[in-house]
This record gives structure tokens, C-alpha cells and sequence, in this order.
């Protein structure tokens, strides 16, 4: 019953449980009020109308919902509390587990979907997962900019057709990278220019970068298509890290140890057995409001965009359960495609990437 | 199956760079383990539950997830999730971005029980 050590100082969050069994409101509602006092104020209701009362009064941060009530369907209530309250984190905690009902309760609001049965028989397993629900933002977000790796300021960069200049500084390189109409044209290091410099920079994973307004490059280097260059620097990079060693991880958390890219024919051996071509699938891109920037190819462009938030804010959740931070992309991979949901504070993207073996 | 996931489980922990791991298997139970005091167990089981719910609204939406990974601050997620529900995760330190042994545990992992 012991709270674990470490954690987070007690903050009060106020928490609805809506169930029509009195007896599983109470035991939970015990059971949080002990696990770390003054972490909860628990509100129960044992019907919708009890909940929408409740939710008017208080300020509820997180409703724990269960889906066979009496009078309304359960779903549907899910999808009204979401419309009228966005910003609430709903949790549903039900008997009636089934593929379809966790799907539409995810893909409609519900930050967690869990078996009331698996939970009434361990409290324990309740509680981290309704802290960290808790601490998850719901309005946007906010001071990552820290976190943005170089493709993805490069990849906006090209999606929106802007010209600027990225200047990169880090301690194993510095160098510069020039933007025009969303078209990488021209890249350099002290000691190289063009595609080869472009890869060196694009494979730093410690530094700072800053965009500056565009000016006309000494020379025109590159012309490639940024997705293809972008592919092709994520691939270099993935490669560069598998090579990395893992023994030593203390001294790698030091930025300025991780490997660098040299050059691109250094690290593609030319005996290679099997060759991935890469192509674009399609394409989505959009705010974190869900308004869509920009799409390309997108088989349903409302469904992906409700993926991404959905993928964003779950990673978020997970992040925090953990304690690793904030999440700033996924990756999904099998034999056919790659798909890669950038999961940027103000942009989230969405790349399907098929792959072909030759 | 059961043993055969305990094995697993243990076997991933030991992993250079692997900070806690975790299955969730077909009966919902779930296996992990921490390599790491900074990983209480309950947090590992939260999370692989979590990573649970997003792999079945990946597959829902006809997005296999052979291999998942999440890149965070501070740390990765290696994960793969099968048709049935079964879900492994290894936790792993921010370096470990791709790593042969973590992905050949997996690909393990996919065939366990076939």
C-alpha cells in the first residue's frame, strides 16, 4: 500500500468515478483516498445525470467511467462528455471489454481503456495509470522546441515551401543548411558541402540549431527531393546508431559522444545483399488544434489526424508513466511499410513510407 | 507459453542498455521485470498495458505493429505487439535507438508459442 519512492510531490487531482455499482465506487474511492492522501478528491455518481450534476459543481480533472449504465448507452455518453468537455480526461473502466468498444473509446476520448474486473481485483494497477493520465496535458504544448531533432525542423521546413537558413551548432560540427520555396538547396560544414555535409548535419544528435531568414547561397549543391534526402539521412542515422557501442551508456548520455556521420559512403557497404527502396506513401501533416497543414497521398486524411492525436496524447501518457519524458516520435515498422508519426508540440505528421526489396 | 515468456522477460532484462521490460500476454497477465531501481514494476506494467491500448487502435486502423518504437527524451520503447493481444516491450536508455539484440528479441518474441 505503500506509495513508490520517489515520486512526484502530492498534488490534489479531483477525480469523478461513475459507476451504478456503489460498492466498486467505494472500495476505489478507499482505496486512492489511502494510497497517497490528499493526491485525490473523489467525487462518485452513480448514473450519467448524477455525473453531469457533479461535473457542473466541481472542477473534475478525470472521469472514471463505466459503459453499461442504465438509461444511456455508455459510448454515447463517452461522446458527449468529450463534446462537452474537452479538456477532461475520461478513463473507462468497464466489465464489457470488447475490441470494438476499446477501439471506439479510444479513437472518441478515452485516454485509457481498462477491465474493471482485472482492476477490482488489484487496486494497485489503477493508480499509476490515473496519475499519469492526470499529468498529461490537455491543451497543446508547450517548451519542447528543445527536443525537435533536425529532420523534423527540416522536414516543416519543406512542407510549408519556406526559404530560411538553418544554422546548426553542436561540438563535433557546425554547418549550415539553405531552404528555398520548401527545396534543400545548398548545405555546408567546415569541411564539406552538399549531400555529404547535409547527412553530417542531419546525423548530429546533441547541439542547437537556429532558423534564420534566407539569403542566396554561396553555391547551389543539392537537389535531391527533401523526402528523399530526409529518408535517406534517417536511414544513414538508424544505421549509425545501431553501429554505436551499448556497453558504455554513461558515457554516451554526454551528446558530444554519440557518433556522427562522416560521410554517407562510409557507412553504405557496397556488398550490401539485399537493397530497400523506399517510396512515399502518403503524407499528413497538421497542428495540434487537428487543422490539417497539409496532405499528400492521405487514404483518409480525418482518420490519420485523429490517429495522431490520439498517438500523441497516449505517448504522452506513456512517457509519463515511465518518468522518460516527452515523446517526440513513433515509429511502426513491418515487412511493407515504415510509418513515422512525428509528435511535435505544435505540428504532429504523419509518414508512410512502403518499402520495396530489390 | 508462460515459462517460455518468464524466460524471455529475464533474458531481456540482461541486455546492456535495457533499463525494464514487459509482456502482456493473450490472458491480460502481465510479466516484467526492472533492471533498473529508477523502474518500479508498476510503472512497467502500467506501461505495457498502455502500449497495449495504442497497438490495438494501431491495428484497428490496419496499421500492423510488427515493431514499435518510441523515441523520448529519456529513453526508447522497443515493442511489438501480436494480432491475438500479446504485447512485448523493453525499455531501453536514450542511446539504444536501434539495436540488433533488442530486435532480434523480438522477432523471438513473435514466434513464441507457434
Amino acid at each position: 500500500m505503500n506509495p513508490p519512492p520517489g515520486d512526484k510531490p502530492v498534488q490534489t487531482r479531483r477525480i469523478l468515478l461513475v459507476d451504478d455499482e456503489p460498492d466498486f465506487t467505494s472500495m476505489l474511492k478507499e482505496y486512492l483516498l489511502r494510497y497517497r492522501p490528499g493526491a485525490w478528491e473523489v467525487h462518485t455518481a452513480v448514473n450519467y445525470n448524477e455525473a453531469l450534476s457533479c461535473l457542473k459543481k466541481h472542477s473534475i480533472e478525470i472521469v472514471t467511467l463505466d459503459l453499461q449504465m442504465p438509461v444511456m448507452d455508455g459510448l454515447q455518453f463517452l461522446t458527449l462528455l468529450k463534446r462537452s468537455y474537452p479538456g477532461l480526461h475520461v478513463v473507462v473502466l468497464t466489465g464489457f471489454v470488447t475490441a470494438e468498444n476499446r477501439a471506439f473509446c479510444l479513437q472518441n476520448g478515452a485516454a485509457l481503456f481498462l477491465d474493471k474486473l482485472e482492476i477490482a481485483g488489484n487496486f494497485e494497477k489503477v493508480h499509476p495509470a490515473l496519475e499519469s493520465v492526470a499529468a498529461t496535458p490537455t491543451e497543446g504544448f508547450r517548451g519542447m522546441l528543445r527536443q525537435v531533432g533536425l529532420p523534423e525542423v527540416l522536414q516543416m521546413e519543406c512542407l510549408g515551401r519556406k526559404s530560411s537558413i538553418l544554422e546548426i551548432t553542436a561540438p563535433t560540427a557546425s554547418g549550415r543548411i539553405f531552404i528555398e520555396d520548401g527545396s534543400i538547396i545548398h548545405a555546408e560544414t567546415k569541411s564539406s558541402q552538399g549531400e555529404p555535409a547535409l547527412f553530417q548535419l542531419l546525423g548530429l544528435s546533441g547541439g542547437e540549431f537556429r532558423l534564420k531568414p534566407y539569403a542566396k547561397p554561396p553555391r547551389l549543391t543539392i537537389d535531391g527531393h527533401w523526402e528523399s534526402l530526409l529518408m535517406e539521412a534517417v536511414r544513414l542515422s538508424d544505421e549509425a546508431a545501431a553501429r554505436a557501442p551499448v556497453e558504455a551508456p554513461a558515457e554516451a548520455e554526454d551528446t558530444a559522444a554519440l557518433p556522427v556521420i562522416e560521410a554517407p559512403q562510409q557507412l553504405v557497404p557496397e556488398e550490401a545483399p539485399a537493397q530497400a527502396e523506399r517510396f512515399l506513401e502518403e503524407t499528413v501533416l497538421c497542428s495540434a488544434g487537428g487543422e490539417v497543414l497539409y496532405e499528400w497521398q492521405a487514404v483518409a486524411v480525418n482518420k490519420r489526424v485523429r490517429l495522431l492525436q490520439l498517438l500523441s496524447d497516449k505517448s504522452a501518457s506513456l512517457g509519463d508513466t515511465l518518468r522518460l519524458g516527452p515523446a517526440d516520435r513513433l515509429e511502426i515498422e513491418n515487412n511493407e511499410n515504415r510509418v513515422i508519426a512525428l509528435l511535435h508540440p505544435e505540428r504532429k505528421v504523419f509518414v508512410r513510407v512502403g518499402v520495396r526489396w530489390t | 507459453m508462460n515459462q517460455a515468456v518468464h524466460i524471455w522477460v529475464q533474458r531481456a532484462s540482461t541486455i546492456p542498455g535495457v533499463l525494464a521490460c514487459g509482456v502482456r500476454c493473450a490472458d491480460r497477465s502481465i510479466v516484467a521485470q526492472s533492471a533498473d531501481e529508477r523502474f518500479p514494476i508498476a510503472w512497467v506494467q502500467s506501461a505495457v498495458r498502455e502500449i497495449a491500448e495504442i497497438a490495438s487502435v494501431l491495428q484497428h486502423d490496419r496499421i500492423a505493429t510488427d515493431r514499435l518504437r518510441w523515441r523520448f527524451e529519456n529513453g526508447r520503447i522497443h515493442s511489438t505487439a501480436k494480432d491475438d493481444g500479446t504485447v512485448a516491450a523493453v525499455i531501453a536508455m536514450p542511446q539504444i535507438e536501434l539495436s540488433p539484440e533488442i530486435d532480434g528479441l523480438l522477432a523471438e518474441f513473435q514466434n513464441l508459442g507457434k
